[in-house]
């Protein structure tokens, strides 16, 4: 299989050194970490859907994998096999004069989007998730992920046109607009079901994405930041109710354990508003009144400081309370979060003095995404110790149990989470039946289901 | 320092991959994860838990990394993926693993003094008309690549200290390698012998400023030497600092115009080692005449130009394109003359450059060409 495998890309783009494997075996998370048996690195699509119907044959496990910059471990190759890194495939078309849309192949970056964007006066609504320099559009689509701005632009989901998918059969599929071939991918809305909505956030269960269509809007170049402090979580909530009500912020999120010391306070709500110049004052004013009304404390200057270094202040932050760490993350309505956030921290309460002693440390937040919020609590400890480490996984999936319960959804599956999963009941049993139907012979990223 | 002193740093890699896309110029050829520096922290990570052991294919991996530094710019948790990547490269040493390029370069050293492998007496003949004094206040440190391979660079530096009234002195044949190729490729010992001779010599010399135009040079006697073998009692200027004060002295008299629209490449060791950035481009904007244009990577993103001596004896194909790249990134401007301020560099970047038609320049000879000292 490995000669076909090297026949397909080139054998300078198959490897099987000890040292590649062991380097392909975990994502950002920490997720315990499994060894593939081989790494391919494919530079087009039509090599991507040979190097399935290869493995297919061989019913050998494929595990695809973009910047691997994931927390939940989706590219985790639990059962070994065939890792597909995706991060050769990087075109970026722009077929329209203006840029409406973009489609960008898998292993394209976030910041590279936006950057070409920029360029046309255009923007994608959404930064990136919190590895927006390193994610990829392929590898972000298939675990969902949440990005700066959902506040404004909600879920990854929302703002794709189309996507191509390589099938475990290696068939390539194109979704929406773009099942008709004189078409482009501009319209998710077509043919029947959404078929494009199967491999968002599916982990690369069902298929390999291979190119991902993205709506583009006018580019703002204004933004302003603001910070808030709170004296009670259901104030904090509220805040954030109306924010959302309003349809105001482009971005906002909620720090409620620890709660930064210049903010102070119960919890902390951050926002960021992006728009035209006149946009951003009108948006401003109604943001403070609500802000106002919900009992908050001006910290701006917080604000600014926190979104100007967005994306390096939240890897720093997780650099140094761990660096080893696990997310337990979902969404609920805002009203329901200051209930859950209690008992999360009621939790914490009963389990203080152990994860003292451990080094462990947690946090808790929320990221609004325009309709509901999602609750993220992360849990940190030095990866070099083993007690501490065994501890964390097992705090992981009591908190997963516990938030479940309590209503909250998660969006990531995978090997933290196949006690959560089979609690889907119907919805599990039908996953399973298009999951078989598509990959009867269980190829793609077995396990994570 | 060994790999298990440095087991902190090794663990604060939390693979957010930042260092990936754009940054590293063997990942953006090669692809795989151990290319850079997440899968050299993680490879480094693997050896210190026992699951991965040192092989001569591992070897050749980690040889492939230029030290560029361009992952630690990006960092957003200042990772030291250089100490990481010399500390498994003197692990390798010692296992007898290290490429054969390296041990030979470091058998050159070890009987001429300098990683060609050139005799000890071609050394000093670049300035056998020179009249050099051995001591004085201020020390030429000139390296061996502007000794044995570019000795206009050498002599234009010469003549343009001498211009603003410096009596420049050299270490002439005692003049050894400065240690930084050893240092880089794990033979830690050799590269402290090379150190302490040198300072020993140089402190001997009487020495109060020692100027390098070598980048290299300079971030070893800066950096280091202190490191390594204690603190200095000589100051370490690179020629672009020593010129910048000069013409701030008003001792630089830049007599001719030259009418040149260029670029400048910022050498790895200059810029992200040490952070001199402004230096050259302040000089280069004093030439009358010259209109200086950026790459769209400059400075802090400068793309690494290659590495020689491991890149054209090991990956052959590699030590071409790098250099290719960067050439074509300055081609691309528009430009016919093309500005750095490190021999290392130039001689990386010379084929692709006469290729693609462009002068290249070792930023003394430039300077020299202004003064109208060139040549004398």
């Amino acid at each position: 299989m490995y000669s076909l495998l090297a026949e397909i890309v080139g054998p300078e783009n198959v490897s099987r050194e000890d040292f590649e494997l062991w380097c392909y075996s975990r994502d950002a998370g920490s997720v315990f970490p499994r060894l593939p048996e081989c790494i391919v690195t494919p530079k087009s699509k039509e090599q991507v859907a040979e190097i399935l119907k290869v493995a297919n044959e061989y019913k050998k496990p494929v595990i695809p994998r973009g910047a691997g910059s994931s927390m939940c471990g989706a590219p985790v190759p639990l059962k070994g096999g065939v890792m597909i890194d995706l991060t050769g495939l990087k075109r970026i078309k722009i077929q329209d004069e203006e840029g409406l849309f973009v489609r960008a192949e898998a292993g394209v970056i976030w910041t590279e989007i936006i950057e070409v964007l920029k360029q046309r006066g255009r923007e994608i609504g959404l930064e990136g998730p919190w590895s927006a320099p390193s994610a990829t559009a392929g590898g972000s689509v298939a675990v969902g992920a949440i990005c700066m701005g959902a506040a404004k632009y909600g879920g990854l989901g929302t703002q794709i046109l189309g996507l191509e998918v390589a099938l475990a059969d290696g068939s390539i599929v194109r979704t929406g607009s773009a099942a008709n071939r004189n078409n482009e991918m501009v319209m998710r809305d077509c043919n029947g079901a959404d078929l494009t909505g199967l491999s968002i956030g599916s982990h690369g269960t069902l298929g390999i994405i291979t190119e991902v269509s993205l709506k583009t809007y006018a580019f703002h170049e204004a933004e302003a930041y603001y910070a808030y402090s709170f004296e009670s979580l259901e104030d904090a909530a509220r805040a954030v109710y109306g924010l959302a009500r309003d349809e105001i912020a482009f971005d906002c999120r909620m720090f409620v354990y620890p709660v930064p010391e210049e903010i102070g306070g119960v919890a902390g709500v951050v926002y960021m508003l992006k728009g035209s110049g006149s946009q951003i004052q009108e948006l401003g004013g109604k943001s403070r009144k609500i802000m106002q009304l919900a009992h908050g404390k001006s910290i701006s200057e917080f604000g600014e400081q926190y979104y100007k270094g967005r994306f390096t202040a939240r890897v720093k932050a997780f650099g140094e309370a761990g660096p080893g760490w696990l997310e337990v993350a979902g969404y609920i309505p805002i009203l329901r979060y200051p209930a859950v956030a209690k008992e999360i921290i009621k939790y914490w309460k009963k389990r203080e003095e152990e994860a003292k002693n451990l080094g462990i440390k947690w946090s808790l937040g929320a990221l609004l995404e325009t309709h509901s919020i999602n609750i993220p609590v992360a849990i940190f400890c030095s990866e070099v110790k083993r007690d501490a480490w065994q501890r964390i996984n097992s705090y992981w999936h009591e908190l997963a149990e516990l938030m479940y319960e309590r209503g909250v959804s998660p969006y990531w599956i995978g090997h933290l989470s196949s006690h959560i999963v089979k609690r889907w009941g119907p919805y599990y049993q039908l996953y399973k039946k298009i999951k078989e139907s598509l990959d009867p012979n269980n190829i793609l990223n077995p396990g994570m289901l | 320092m060994r790999l298990k002193d440095l087991t902190e740093e090794v663990y604060k890699c939390i693979r957010c991959g930042w260092c990936r896309e754009k940054i590293c110029p063997i990942r953006e050829e090669l692809g795989f994860e151990s290319t850079y520096a997440r899968g050299i922290v993680l490879t480094a990570r693997g050896l210190l838990e026992k699951q991965l052991n040192y092989s001569s294919a591992l070897a050749n991996r980690m040889y492939l990394c230029l030290e560029c530094a361009n992952c630690m710019e990006h960092c957003p948790l200042d990772v030291d993926v250089v100490g990481i990547m010399n500390a498994m490269r003197q692990d390798l040493v010692k296992a007898g693993l290290a490429p054969e390029v390296f041990r030979q370069v470091d058998r050159h050293v070890e009987s001429t003094k300098n990683p060609l492998g050139i005799e000890r007496n071609e050394m000093v003949k670049w300035s056998e008309d020179l009249g050099l004094a051995r001591k004085g206040e201020v020390l030429f440190f000139v390296g061996c690549y502007p000794s044995y391979k570019f000795p206009k660079t050498a002599r234009a530096t010469v003549r343009i200290l001498r211009q603003a009234g410096i009596d420049v002195a050299y270490l002439a044949e005692e003049e050894w390698c400065c240690g930084t190729a050893q240092y880089m490729d794990g033979s830690a010992a050799l590269a402290q012998r090379l150190m302490v001779h040198n300072l020993e010599k140089i402190e001997d010399s009487g020495a109060e400023k020692v100027v390098t135009t070598c980048a290299g040079c300079y971030t070893s006697l800066k950096h280091e030497y202190p490191k390594r073998i204690g603190e200095l009692s000589f100051q370490v200027l690179h020629i672009t600092e020593l010129l910048e004060d000069l013409i701030n002295e008003g001792k630089i008299d830049f007599k001719n115009e030259i009418k040149k629209r260029v670029t400048y490449h910022d050498p790895c060791h200059l810029g992200r080692h040490s952070g001199l950035y402004d230096e050259p481009r302040k000089i280069l904007n004093h030439i009358p005449g010259l209109e200086l244009v950026e790459m769209s990577r400059n400075r802090e993103n400068t793309r690494c130009c290659g590495g020689e001596i491991v890149l054209n004896t090991v990956f052959p194909e590699l030590g071409k394109r790098l250099p290719e790249i960067r050439v074509d990134e300055a081609a691309n401007l528009g430009v016919k003359d093309l500005i750095t301020s490190c021999p290392l560099c130039v001689s990386n970047l010379r084929i692709p450059a006469r290729k693609r038609r462009i002068k290249l320049y070792d930023l003394p000879l430039l300077v020299a060409e202004s003064m109208g000292v060139s040549g004398k």
